[in-house]
């Protein structure tokens, strides 16, 4: 049996909290009785484990994702001294009632001159009933592939095309994995801007993590994707495709954005 | 008292600036993210306890006390998220008591795997209540002050003394029973 006086000046010892008299108290007691010995021992051995354990780094893309998750307007930016304290006064004396009612007018005023109008807005020589701003008269340019590649390995296998346009580059992602598989599709945030990324055949949207640079997705069973990126300048510049399983790279190609 | 520069950060982000909240993360990820995996084990809930402790940080950022450390204050969440998700998913441990990780684990969930050590002591920590398991995690492994923890768990100094000597006598004799820890101090397995 080992006095509760003493448990707790094992258990202080462990925390650093002894006095170096009460630590030297504690050893002669610790000489004298083998139990306490043991429990000393047996403590001090736990805890020295427990402070060699590893500590496990979160993954790389944990603080972008939980800065896209924050609410957006939780809170605004104050406005600037005299200008804020200008703008609260302006905003005071302004009855904001008058401005709704001129907008609604505004609104309901358009809306039937359009309907008036109606069959003045049509385009000349549209026979297809549509009319206004949403008619596009230039044919879409059509997309043309500039490389396209195959992917078979280790239970991945698929396709993967790389198609240009004047002011975008779409990748189109056709994969198959009976395992989950990592993603990641690289590209050079200086010349190409993330437009964005869907699964060409189902109705579920795709959970990307988009970082700067690089859009990642976890992929599983047969699916297709497509990456639009917009291009910022005339520049060709590099995509890499990248599939990693458990830590293991199974496939990496760069290719130039280019014909 | 909150360091200096967590009470800045927390300043610029009331004000607006959204990138302050950003540094806090980086500061405090890795404590957050490695107290919720040592709580409930599997890489992929820490990772989801640790982002929803970070948006509640962040929507209750203007309720904060300076007078206490803000990573307390998120260890407090960090604890209370990790303990309520015990708690709930406790009712479905005996529909898939296999499911620690999923087939395709991230190259640092392997790396902890291959850990034989941190992989023992994790199992013992699992064996053990829920609240000595807290009390254990945040004095072995974050080294915090019983003032600290009692603030985290909201209990006194003295309670978290006893509970931490109870928890780490429960510990000890879980890893002996296991066979990770022998009587010699020199075998560490």
């Amino acid at each position: 049996m080992i006095p509760d006086k003493y448990i707790e000046l094992i258990h202080r010892e462990i925390d650093g909290l002894n006095s170096p008299k009460q630590s030297a108290k504690l050893k002669t007691f610790l000489a004298a009785n083998v139990e306490a010995q043991k429990l000393y021992d047996e403590l001090t051995t736990m805890s020295a484990m427990m402070k060699e354990a590893k500590v496990v780094e979160p993954p790389s893309h944990l603080q972008h994702v939980i800065m896209n998750a924050l609410p957006p307007h939780r809170y605004p930016a104050k406005k600037a001294g005299i200008l804020a304290q200008a703008m609260d006064f302006v905003e005071s004396k302004i009855n904001f009632k008058y401005a709704y009612a001129f907008s609604g007018g505004l609104a309901l005023g358009v809306a039937m001159y359009a309907l008036v109008f109606q069959a003045a807005l049509k385009a000349p020589d549209d026979s297809s009933e549509l009319s206004g701003a949403m008619m596009r008269r230039e044919p879409v340019e059509k997309l043309k592939t500039a490389h396209s590649f195959e992917i078979n390995r280790d239970g991945v296998t698929g396709k993967i095309d790389l198609k240009i346009a004047t002011d975008i580059v779409a990748a189109e992602l056709a994969l198959e994995s009976t395992q989950p598989v990592e993603l990641t599709i690289i590209f050079d945030e200086q010349h190409l801007s993330f437009k964005s990324l869907t699964v060409l055949d189902e109705s579920t949207s795709v959970e990307a993590i988009l970082i700067p640079g690089a859009a990642q997705l976890t992929h599983v069973g047969r699916k297709s994707y497509a990456l639009v990126l917009a291009k910022k300048d005339e520049t060709a510049s590099q995509l890499e495709f990248k599939i990693v399983r458990a830590g293991e790279l199974l496939f990496e190609r760069a290719v130039q954005a280019a014909w | 008292m909150t360091a200096p520069d967590d009470l800045l950060l927390i300043r610029q982000c009331l004000e607006g600036n959204r990138e302050a909240f950003g540094d806090l993360i980086a500061r405090h990820q890795k404590a957050v993210f490695n107290v919720a995996l040592r709580m409930v084990k599997d890489y992929y809930d820490a990772q989801d306890l640790t982002q929803t402790v970070f948006i509640k940080a962040y929507e209750r950022l203007d309720t904060f006390d300076d007078r206490h450390k803000f990573f307390s204050w998120i260890y407090r969440m960090a604890v209370n998220e990790s303990l309520n998700f015990i708690k709930v998913s406790r009712r479905f441990e005996s529909l898939d008591e296999s499911a620690e990780y999923p087939a395709n684990e991230p190259t640092v969930v392997e790396a902890y795997e291959q850990s034989e050590m941190s992989r023992n002591i994790q199992n013992a920590l699992m064996d053990l209540a829920i609240d000595h398991r807290a009390v254990i995690v945040l004095k072995h492994f974050e080294e915090l002050s019983y003032e600290e923890i009692g603030y985290i768990l909201d209990i006194p100094e003295k309670t978290v003394k006893s509970r931490l000597f109870t928890a780490r006598h429960l510990l000890k004799d879980i890893m002996i029973k296991k066979g990770y820890a022998k009587h010699d101090p020199r075998q560490i397995h």
